[in-house]
């Protein structure tokens, strides 16, 4: 037993100089530990890329969608009050039409919850966590020095020298770093492939909504419907020859809100053709980014990294 | 062809038919048949937007779910990081005892 009362060990192994380093065996070992947590997970560039293209097509389809649904809701409020007023026969589901509150409000919250997704997933892709890691790091390096400053330990250790403390924190720092970009990847991945079927339904649901081919049937064809009713409205009044003067001044109006309506829902229609099939190009890009195999660029990447490791280890080894 | 299209082609050529009709009792009988399009369309886009509907909210649930794992994994590496320093604060011990020990 030894004087601790502890272990017998060999002559030869008491023999052998006591280093403070890591023993070859377990820098290997934590190389191999590296290497399961790069190659299997980490995030490569192009799906962060894949990320951040999908965030920013995202990022206006909230507003974009509460604004115009809210709009089209609120003008065909006016342009069937405009159609009773001209005595014209009323919407069979109401003055708001196919704008029921509940339907307007699912796609606002669908629309913004896409914005949402978007932004959020960006934001995980993006966590780092470098501020904890570095207290980890100071955390690991200031535990040892204290340790190793210690009475009855001082005199019975190879204290590190400054260098060795150094590449020690920068171990830390590299092993902690890794652990947590697997688990952000492996998290990124799972929520992007399980989501995936839902953003294809909201944006194919949204493009539905916003397009005026009658195949769609969305709100924008209902609306568009909304105004040709007003439209025909008007033009009973301006055909009747009996008809008032402030009916008249009235259907005059309308027809020129008709007119201004159309040209405008012709703009939107283009402009959320546009928004919405970048968002699901996009969202395509990010489903295959994430489904992507190891690549040579997460070998190349895995190489940086032991790289960088196996220095620190050979600078704390003092080999 | 379907219902929507087939009632989108009545209302258009309909349109086009009281542009070039003159006013008179033909025109205001076109425009009876057009207010009665106008109603089937209304009628038929109610059903699709209410189908829409319940898939908006099939497809919400989805999204907000994946809102909150989105969240949930934030924590997680939040917590991570947290345990690391506590890990690494362990490490420097355990190396130091086995050091001082032999």
């Amino acid at each position: 037993m030894d004087r601790n009362g502890l272990h017998d060990f060999p002559r030869s192994r008491q023999a052998t100089p006591r280093r403070t380093g890591f023993d070859p065996r377990i820098r290997w070992a934590l190389a191999l530990t590296l290497a399961t947590l790069s190659a299997g997970c980490a995030l490569t560039a192009s799906q962060r890329e894949a990320a951040d293209g999908f965030a920013r097509a995202s990022a206006g389809i909230g507003a974009f969608g509460s604004a115009e649904l809210q709009r089209m809701r609120k003008t065909t409020i006016e342009m069937n009050t405009n159609v009773l007023k001209l005595g014209g026969r009323p919407d069979p589901q109401g003055v708001d039409g196919v704008f029921d509150p509940e339907d307007v409000r699912i796609r606002v919250t669908a629309a913004e919850a896409l914005s949402s997704y978007g932004s959020l997933l960006l934001s995980l892709v993006n966590e780092s966590r470098e501020e904890e890691l570095a207290k980890a790091s100071d955390a690991f390096v200031s535990a040892f020095n204290s340790l190793a400053a210690s009475e009855p330990i001082e005199d019975r250790l190879d204290n590190l020298d400054a260098a060795q403390t150094e590449a020690l924190g920068q171990l830390v720092r590299q092993i902690g770093g890794l652990f947590v970009e697997w688990q952000k990847a492996r998290a990124v991945k799972r929520i992007v492939t399980e989501t995936q079927p839902a953003v294809a339904e909201v944006i194919d649901l949204l493009i539905a909504d916003f397009s005026t081919a009658p195949e769609r049937a969305g709100m924008a064809w209902a609306f568009k419907a909304s105004v040709s009713r007003l439209g025909n409205s008007a033009g009973r009044v301006i055909d009747d020859a009996n008809a008032s003067e402030r009916k008249r001044n009235l259907a005059i109006t309308a027809s020129t809100a008709v007119a201004e309506e159309n040209a405008r829902l012709d703009s939107v229609v283009v402009r959320a053709e546009a928004v919405l099939g970048q968002l699901r190009a996009a969202s395509n890009e990010l489903a295959d980014a994430m489904a992507e195999e190891v690549s040579i660029e997460q070998i190349r990447q895995l190489g940086g990294d032991l790289k960088t490791l196996a220095d620190a280890a050979r600078v704390v080894a003092g080999s | 062809m379907s219902v929507a299209k087939e009632l989108e082609a009545q209302k258009s050529a309909l349109e086009a038919l009281i542009a070039r009709t003159p006013e008179g009792p033909e025109r205001t009988t076109l425009r009876d048949q057009l207010d009665d399009v106008l109603d089937k369309i209304a009628n038929h886009a109610e059903d699709r937007v209410d189908q829409a509907s319940a898939a908006y909210a099939e497809a919400l649930a989805e999204l907000q779910a994946a809102n909150a794992a989105i969240r949930e994994a934030q924590d997680d590496l939040a917590k991570t990081a947290q345990a690391i320093e506590k890990v690494a604060q362990a490490m420097a011990l355990v190396q130091q005892l086995a050091a001082a020990a032999f």
